[in-house]
């Protein structure tokens, strides 16, 4: 649990997935975004070019600012996608 | 509405029509020698077919020692004008790829190889390894291509809007979303030209309107051999730099070949030869189909999946990439596939620039060159006969 | 791959698409409903996922209810539902795009589909009914690139969709009644809300509510109930504010804020800046209508200088320019859920009569029938809308060094400049600087970019050349563009 979910809410199983290398809980039924935010997690990439960070923006898939890489697939919304047990993300921090 | 840089001058030496490739490079190169130019565009600079080329400058795909030496030529004096305006336009000689996949293909590689290695292109055979090593973004039914390293690529727009500049500050004058109503004359001399903003006093007045040429030539009983041969590309999102130069498939070439045997006749066959390049932003340009469309820019279904079907067998490595945005320009095609870049010889103030077909990128600089020749009367000969509008026979001109 | 035909394609399965679909089937025509969200909804009903539960308000227990009944009745009327599915592109029946000047004759229309159920690459319909809603708009200032900077639709798809708190300290800002729900939502939940900024004063608008509410009340419930749990956690409520500048990192995200005063147009007032500590910044300014795919099809489209957006035009039954291409919901003006409850009705009543499964009398009875909530909605709908106003002195807030263009890094004053050497239009700022080439394909940007091309030119927004939409109409992966050759139409 994290300081950001709502402890009115109970949640179904949850497993855990990889963000960088680090072992980060989910549950079932969560979006990436909200994974990775309830890690602590709020860039999402920040490429050398252009310096412009990637993250939570709309929430619902149209602003095309919270890609990700997923399982070493690029260019992934993390607030369209569901996690998954074992998904491997990657956020890009190549300053 | 239009943007002038100055007041619209009442008097120039010379007015061009049409702000793409022809007529900002041209305007760049006469304005620097002095001359007083107007250039006149009827939207913004760049929005013709410039904004769809395919960004490749190549030597690998000439067929004929004239071609080549054109071709080379054009290259060395892009060399010069990216120097000139201190590399404000991507360009670089990346190399090319023709890759073969199947024996045939193969075949007419090695053909074409060893012809163009007999013309003087420094021009390499690798077999499907050393072509993957070359470029690793192929995938393994590429059997063998042939490597050309003088091959370079271009950004258009960025040429477009460079050349723009730099005319400008050597004194050209450009007025956008301006129309062109009239050419005025008398007898066989050019006396102004009438535009939505007012009439400018000119004697020469030089037709870079692509696709539009043949509607400018009209207006002073000009006819021109042109017409449109609609090309359909796709651009990708910006990925990580994995590709140096242009992969242009074998198969390309038969399409050209067609296309350019058919461009005279009425055929809404669609071709497809792709050719790949990855810009300097990131972004990938995959060109491209041949189909006779009249005027019309608009996406296919079947354009778009032939494309990508084609490309993914060559690369299919690029399966993940997104795909941002199809979309299709006008090549402006003559019957001999050369084009046009002569005096009227009715009307000797009036040259033309056009009729460029896919080319008109590689060919910017030295038509801006020859154009100034053929002004100080200093041209090469054997070009102006080769490019000369009067090689076309009524019966071509009149289809 | 295989291709699916049937009467009716309707895009969007929020209120206005659940009702045309609804409609629709129960009439007789066979349709297809896409969404590409993963549960139907939109964003009126918003739903946690399927194993979690919670202790909801009666408010979410009812709407929770209303969707069950309305999937149950949707699927029980014949429609069929695609869900998590994109539409990436729609052509003419012979594979051509549509175009304004060159497509008036009749045609079906095939869709091309991205992560279909069942294999179904593509749809072939004779009528579409679009509804694909709004989404929140943005305007740019210093620092809004943070993360931590997020609409209020984020925050509410976080709160109600996934039961997550986007931030612990939050300052909501920008304009609109909704600010004053989502407020009241983040501090029901737990968030310490440090203030609601709005642009508008508190007395706009108000003789126009006395005029409209005849019979609302109830839509004034959820205004009042937020208010009052914003007075109950004593968070101020700030007319005639606004967030001037974000604080923090790209690193580590939002970390500070500063407000202050803006007039009537929303220029700053000078020496009224203070700063506030936050972890998130909620804001938007009003809506964008979601007109991709009315642009990609041709369609014609009218600038509304009330409620600042460009919209799909469309006649009293919601045809649009094209024929056989309708509309509904909030993309014909956000009107909320009951408005487009109606027009989803009316939308589908127009296709079925047009494709002769209802006779012109039963039509004209359905729409005596509908017109007078459909007034009544209208009018809430416009007043209500203009509470989200983007004050032109807002675009002051910014500088040169503001992103425009967060896609492909293009600030705003690399667009002055594009204006100044010679461009005049949406292309001219394009070529010029890439704005609106990258992977939002200008639908954050380009309304933003229009603005300022505006306040350049001296020329009305109406005026502007929209950009064609080519295909994609959103990206899609090569892969899933280049699919077996084989085409099998399926039979039902």
């Amino acid at each position: 649990m994290s300081a950001l979910r709502l402890p009115t809410i109970i949640r179904g199983p949850s497993f855990e997935i990889e963000v960088d290398g680090q072992r980060v809980l989910a549950y079932e039924g969560e979006s990436l975004a909200t994974v990775l935010i309830a890690a602590g997690v709020r860039a999402f990439a920040i490429h050398a070019e252009p310096h412009v960070p990637s993250r939570l923006f709309c929430g619902m898939g149209t602003c095309q600012q919270c890609l990700v890489t997923i399982d070493d697939l690029p260019n992934c919304q993390a607030c369209r996608i569901i996690a998954q047990p074992g998904m491997k993300v990657e956020t890009t921090h190549d300053k | 509405m239009y943007y002038s840089s100055g007041t619209l001058p009442s008097k120039v030496d010379l007015v061009i029509i049409g702000g793409g490739v022809i007529g900002t490079v041209t305007a760049y190169k006469l304005a620097k020698e002095g001359i007083r130019v107007l250039v006149v565009e009827r939207k913004d600079i760049g929005s013709g077919t410039s904004s769809s080329a395919a960004a490749a400058a190549l030597l690998q795909t000439k067929t004929s020692a004239k071609k080549l030496s054109l071709a080379n030529h054009s290259l060395k004096l892009l060399d010069d004008l990216h120097e000139e305006l201190e590399g404000r336009f991507e360009y670089a000689h990346t190399g090319s790829l023709l890759a073969a996949s199947t024996d045939s293909e193969m075949h007419l590689v090695r053909e074409m190889n060893s012809n163009l290695l007999s013309l003087g292109l420094d021009v390499e055979l690798f077999d499907g390894d050393q072509a993957r090593h070359c470029m690793p973004v192929l995938g393994d039914r590429v059997i063998g291509g042939s490597y050309s390293p003088r091959d370079a690529q271009i950004n258009p727009l960025e040429l477009v809007v460079a050349c723009a500049q730099a005319a400008r500050q050597h004194g050209a004058f450009f007025t956008t979303f301006t129309e062109l109503s009239g050419i005025e004359t008398s007898g066989n001399s050019i006396v102004s030209v009438q535009t939505s903003v007012g009439r400018v006093m000119t004697d020469t007045v030089i037709n870079a309107a692509g696709v539009w040429a043949p509607q400018v030539a009209r207006m002073v009983n000009v006819v021109l051999p042109i017409s449109p041969l609609k090309g359909e590309l796709l651009v990708t999102e910006r990925m990580p730099p994995q590709m140096q130069g242009t992969l242009i498939a074998a198969k390309y070439l038969l399409s050209k070949a067609r296309a350019e045997g058919e461009a005279g006749g009425r055929t809404s066959k669609r071709s497809v030869g792709i050719t790949l390049v990855q810009v300097a932003h990131g972004n990938f340009i995959v060109g491209s189909t041949r189909e006779q469309s009249d005027f019309d820019r608009r996406s296919t279904y079947d354009g778009i999946h032939e494309l990508v079907h084609q490309l993914l067998e060559l690369t299919p490595g690029l399966a993940n990439v997104h795909l941002l945005r199809a979309y299709a320009g006008l090549r402006p095609l003559t019957p001999d596939g050369s084009p046009i870049i002569s005096r009227t010889p009715q009307l000797p103030g009036f040259i033309q620039a056009a009729g460029f077909g896919g080319d008109g990128l590689a060919m910017s600089a030295i038509t801006a060159n020859l154009i100034l020749g053929i002004i100080t009367g200093s041209a090469d000969k054997e070009l102006l006969a080769e490019f000369a509008l009067d090689r076309f026979t009524t019966s071509e001109v009149s289809s | 791959m295989t291709n699916k035909t049937c009467d009716i394609a309707v895009i969007g399965g929020g209120p206005a698409g659940m009702a045309a679909a609804q409609t629709a089937a129960s009439n007789g025509a066979s349709v297809v409903l896409i969404d590409d969200a993963n549960t139907l909804g939109g964003h009126f009903y918003k739903e946690l996922p399927g194993n979690f539960s919670n202790i909801s308000t009666r408010q979410h227990q009812h709407r929770h209810h209303e969707l069950k009944r309305r999937e149950q009745t949707l699927t029980e009327s014949g429609a069929e539902i695609f869900l998590g599915t994109s539409v990436w592109g729609i052509f003419d029946e012979s594979g051509i795009t549509l175009n304004s000047e060159t497509n008036q004759a009749e045609t079906n229309f095939r869709l091309y589909l991205d992560h279909s159920p069942r294999d179904i690459t593509s749809v072939e319909a004779r009528s579409l009914i679009l509804t694909p809603g709004v989404y929140d708009r943005p305007v740019p200032f210093p620092g809004w690139e943070l993360p931590g900077v997020l609409t209020p639709g984020a925050v509410q798809m976080q709160i109600e969709k996934q039961g997550l708190l986007p931030g612990q300290r939050v300052l909501v800002a920008g304009s609109g009644p909704l600010q004053l729900i989502v407020a009241a939502a983040l501090a029901r939940h737990g968030a310490e809300v440090v203030a609601v900024l709005d642009t508008s004063s508190a007395l706009e608008g108000f003789p126009e509510v006395l005029g409209v509410l005849g019979g609302l009340w109830s839509r004034l419930g959820e205004g009042l109930e937020s208010l009052s749990i914003l007075a109950r956690h004593r968070i101020p409520l700030l007319f005639r504010h606004a967030v001037y500048r974000a604080l923090g990192t790209p690193d580590s995200g939002v970390q500070g804020v500063i407000i202050g005063r803006v007039d009537h147009q929303g220029n700053p007032i000078p020496g009224t800046q203070r700063e506030l500590q936050v972890d998130t910044i909620c804001i938007a300014y009003g809506f964008i209508p979601s007109i991709a795919m009315t642009l990609h099809l041709g369609c014609e489209h009218t600038y509304d200088s009330d409620l600042q957006a460009f919209f799909p035009d469309h006649d009293e039954f919601l045809e649009t320019s094209v024929p056989g291409i309708y509309i509904a919901g909030d993309v014909t003006g956000v009107g909320g859920k009951p408005l487009a409850d109606l027009q989803g009705q009316l939308a589908a009543i127009s296709t079925l009569e047009k494709l002769n499964k209802i006779t012109y009398e039963q039509a004209t009875n359905e729409r005596k029938r509908l017109d007078p909530a459909v007034h009544r909605e209208k009018r809430f709908a416009r007043w209500l809308w203009r509470r989200y106003s983007v004050r032109p002195g807002l675009l002051k807030l910014a500088d040169d060094g503001t992103w425009l263009c967060r896609c492909e890094a293009v600030r705003i004053g690399q667009v002055r400049e594009s204006l100044k050497e010679g461009g005049q239009d949406l292309f001219g700022v394009k070529l010029r600087t890439r704005l609106g080439m990258g992977q939002c394909q200008g639908r954050y940007c380009v309304p933003n970019a229009a603005l300022l091309i505006a306040a350049h030119n001296g020329r009305p927004i109406s005026q502007l050349d929209l950009p064609s939409i080519r295909p994609p109409i959103v990206p899609v992966r090569l892969k899933d563009i280049d699919l077996a050759e084989q085409l099998v139409d399926e039979t039902k």
